[in-house]
């Protein structure tokens, strides 16, 4: 784990989140979904943190915890040295000015009632008190900033495509100048060509501000351009964290070199002579993730070791990373998963 | 794995009188707005061979998906309408079959799965008494013979313990199993023709290569040509022999998959292939199509992509561009004799 510096903008420490599944006459709680199970990270100012992971991984949980848009179960969120999770209310929502976030759908996430001066304009008014010419100057030089353009101002969403509306959500989200901007997903919903435009606008912004960007995503080869690190989650566990570069070109986890092989390459040629690792099975349910290692009962190194004991997130390289495989068996000490010899054949499709 | 002889039959006629399974010619269809008709599939022509998976790839609004729907003919009319062109498979034209005709093929010849396969199932329902309602649609035989054969379809997909996953709803399933399930229905009758409609496009990406892999197993041991839709230049790279591209309604290039790739003849599909993230090294920035796709209800005659397009000239906002043979591939460009284009990295 990084040490806190004064460099450090967020750092979260044990951060737990399980949902009570209820059920019965009496409703009561049968069971806990521990979707978000013990995590450590830190974001620096001016960086880009990637979280990426599947459905069901806790990603999306995450980003709200941080936020404090849903309250953890234990742990603490320290925002520029602030307890995010002591605060109150007022203090709370003067807080959230400084943290804003953007999500995967820009449809939903837009008044279809309110025009773009009234959506980006809101933010101003609340925490401001700008009114009228004064705030719809404002919008007008967020618009041109997400490369919208003045005459944009009063019109509804429904007359924007999906990237210009994304961009829409972006002003409002920079409008009162945050340090910490969450991203959920923010191009999932969006084509090729106008997820490029959007990931190139996020880090324009990035280098003119500072700000520092939470980007969560299932997709690798996306998170790699915007991402300083990344953080791969798994079942409510970060399995590995570091440099975006090295968990992109070198992972130390064997659930990160899955997800690698498993994103198709756009080049017939390269594509079909990859060899790929087919997971065994679906995902476990993070109502009862297996013992030890949670990545074990799908992994194709699995050891004995790993059924039994949790690893814990032990430095590897320019990063760290949770699997045994550093310490037992073939004893890698940190080093890449890459030239491992499968020790469970995948079973076939 | 019983086969169905019928079936086999047929397909080694048609085979024979024809190399082609499936050929779509000039297909346009409409859908009626606020004024008047919006044309978003606009004379479209491909066909498919035997055991061939052709790939259309396309953006939202290409009319990649009402293309497909059109083969199978489910197209809402109205709002929509076909106004021309032929779908011809097994000598017959599609577009000429009573509806009545047109459910003797559907699911039997032709099957289709969807992006969604929670909402093409009905949730009231058992998986296996959808398998056995899908087989009996076609076969003359009992509901024990036909709950036996929908096990072992299941079972062939991958799904362990298939027996018991007959007796479980749809909400029991997960997304990778329930699109297995739904592979295992549109394989029932022995089709010669699959249509896969963005099948992994809601699915995480370790399960979208199992599924992947499952079709391309299955495509092989049932010998069934595939048309498979997609957005993602990644997963048509991983299973298409050849490959149609759309762009606002039109067919803009088509070709042999490594050919497309390595020399794209189009130019969004160049700029396709250099906004995909892995066209960029590290950290660098992307290469996105500059603007939007065009509203198709104002689009004119000539050329669509004319102003996103790195590679357009004076002219080529003016003139009808039409769809060019050029050796075994076509394409939709009046610069593509002079353009050097980029391909795959």
């Amino acid at each position: 784990m990084t040490e806190p510096t004064s460099d450090t903008l967020l750092e979260v420490s044990g951060l737990t989140k399980h949902f009570p599944v209820r059920g019965g006459v009496l409703q009561r709680t049968k069971a806990r979904v521990r979707a978000v199970d013990g995590l450590d990270f830190t974001v620096r100012r001016g960086e880009t943190l990637g979280l990426v992971g599947e459905s069901g991984s806790g990603k999306s949980t995450t980003g709200r915890l941080v936020l404090r848009l849903i309250e953890p179960t234990a742990g603490r969120v320290v925002f520029d040295g602030v307890d995010v999770l002591k605060l109150g209310r007022g203090a709370m929502r003067d807080m959230r000015s400084r943290m804003q976030m953007i999500f995967q759908d820009p449809y939903s996430s837009l008044d279809p009632q309110a025009t773009v001066a009234d959506s980006i304009g809101e933010p101003l008014s609340v925490h401001e008190g700008l009114r009228g010419a004064k705030r719809d100057g404002r919008v007008v030089e967020l618009l041109e900033r997400v490369g919208l353009k003045p005459q944009h101002l009063h019109r509804y969403p429904y007359e924007f495509s999906g990237g210009q509306r994304q961009r829409i959500c972006i002003a409002r989200a920079l409008a009162l100048k945050p340090d910490l901007l969450v991203c959920d997903e923010p191009v999932s919903a969006l084509d090729v060509s106008i997820q490029a435009q959007v990931i190139n606008l996020l880090k324009s912004i990035q280098r003119d501000t500072g700000i520092s960007l939470l980007f969560i995503s299932h997709d690798l080869s996306v998170v790699r351009h915007v991402s300083d690190r990344i953080a791969v989650m798994y079942l409510g566990r970060i399995v590995e964290i570091g440099d975006s570069e090295q968990i992109y070109t070198q992972p130390r986890h064997p659930y990160t070199e899955t997800l690698l092989s498993a994103i198709p390459v756009p080049n017939p040629v390269t594509q079909r002579r990859r060899e790929r690792i087919l997971l065994r099975g679906e995902p476990p349910s993070p109502l009862d993730p297996p013992s030890g290692c949670r990545f074990h009962t799908r992994c194709q190194y699995a050891m004995d070791v790993c059924a039994v004991e949790e690893p814990v997130l032990a430095p590897a390289g320019r990063g760290s990373s949770a699997c045994h495989l550093h310490d037992y068996g073939p004893g890698l000490g940190g080093g890449t998963v890459l030239d491992l010899e499968p020790t469970h054949r995948p079973v076939p499709a | 794995m019983s086969r169905h002889t019928i079936a086999n039959d047929t397909r080694a006629n048609d085979t024979a009188d024809d190399e082609i399974v499936l050929s779509v010619r000039n297909l346009s269809v409409e859908f009626a707005t606020g004024n008047g008709y919006t044309r978003v599939v606009d004379d479209v022509s491909f066909s498919l061979r035997p055991r061939e998976t052709m790939g259309i790839v396309g953006e939202s609004g290409s009319g990649k998906s009402v293309t497909s729907m059109s083969i199978m003919r489910l197209i809402p009319t109205p709002p929509g309408r076909i106004a021309n062109g032929e779908i011809v498979f097994a000598g017959q034209d599609l577009l000429q079959l009573s509806e009545l005709e047109m459910r003797r093929i559907r699911g039997d010849r032709i099957s289709m799965i969807f992006q969604e396969p929670l909402t093409a199932l009905n949730p009231a329902y058992t998986i296996g008494n959808q398998l056995v309602e899908a087989i009996r649609t076609h076969r003359e035989i009992t509901r024990k013979q036909a709950t036996e054969r929908a096990a072992e379809l299941l079972d062939l997909v991958g799904i362990p313990s298939p027996r018991q996953r007959l007796l479980d709803y749809p909400h029991q399933f997960s997304g990778g199993m329930l699109q297995r399930a739904m592979i295992a229905g549109a394989l029932a009758c022995d089709p010669e023709l699959l249509i896969a409609d963005e099948p992994t496009t809601a699915l995480d990406v370790t399960i979208q290569a199992q599924i992947l892999e499952l079709l391309r197993r299955v495509q092989e041991e049932f010998g069934m040509s595939m048309l498979f839709i997609s957005h993602d230049l990644g997963v048509i790279a991983d299973v298409c022999d050849r490959v149609g591209v759309m762009y606002a309604g039109q067919l803009v290039e088509s070709s042999d998959v490594f050919e497309l790739f390595a020399r794209p003849f189009h130019p969004y599909t160049e700029g396709l292939l250099r906004a995909m993230p892995q066209h960029t090294a590290g950290s660098e920035e992307l290469v996105p199509i500059p603007g939007t796709t065009p509203d198709l209800a104002s689009v004119e005659a000539q050329c669509r992509f004319e102003p996103r397009c790195r590679h357009a000239v004076a002219g080529c906002g003016e003139t009808v561009v039409p769809l060019e043979t050029v050796g075994a591939r076509e394409v939709r460009c009046l610069r593509a004799h002079h353009l050097e284009l980029e391909g795959a990295s």
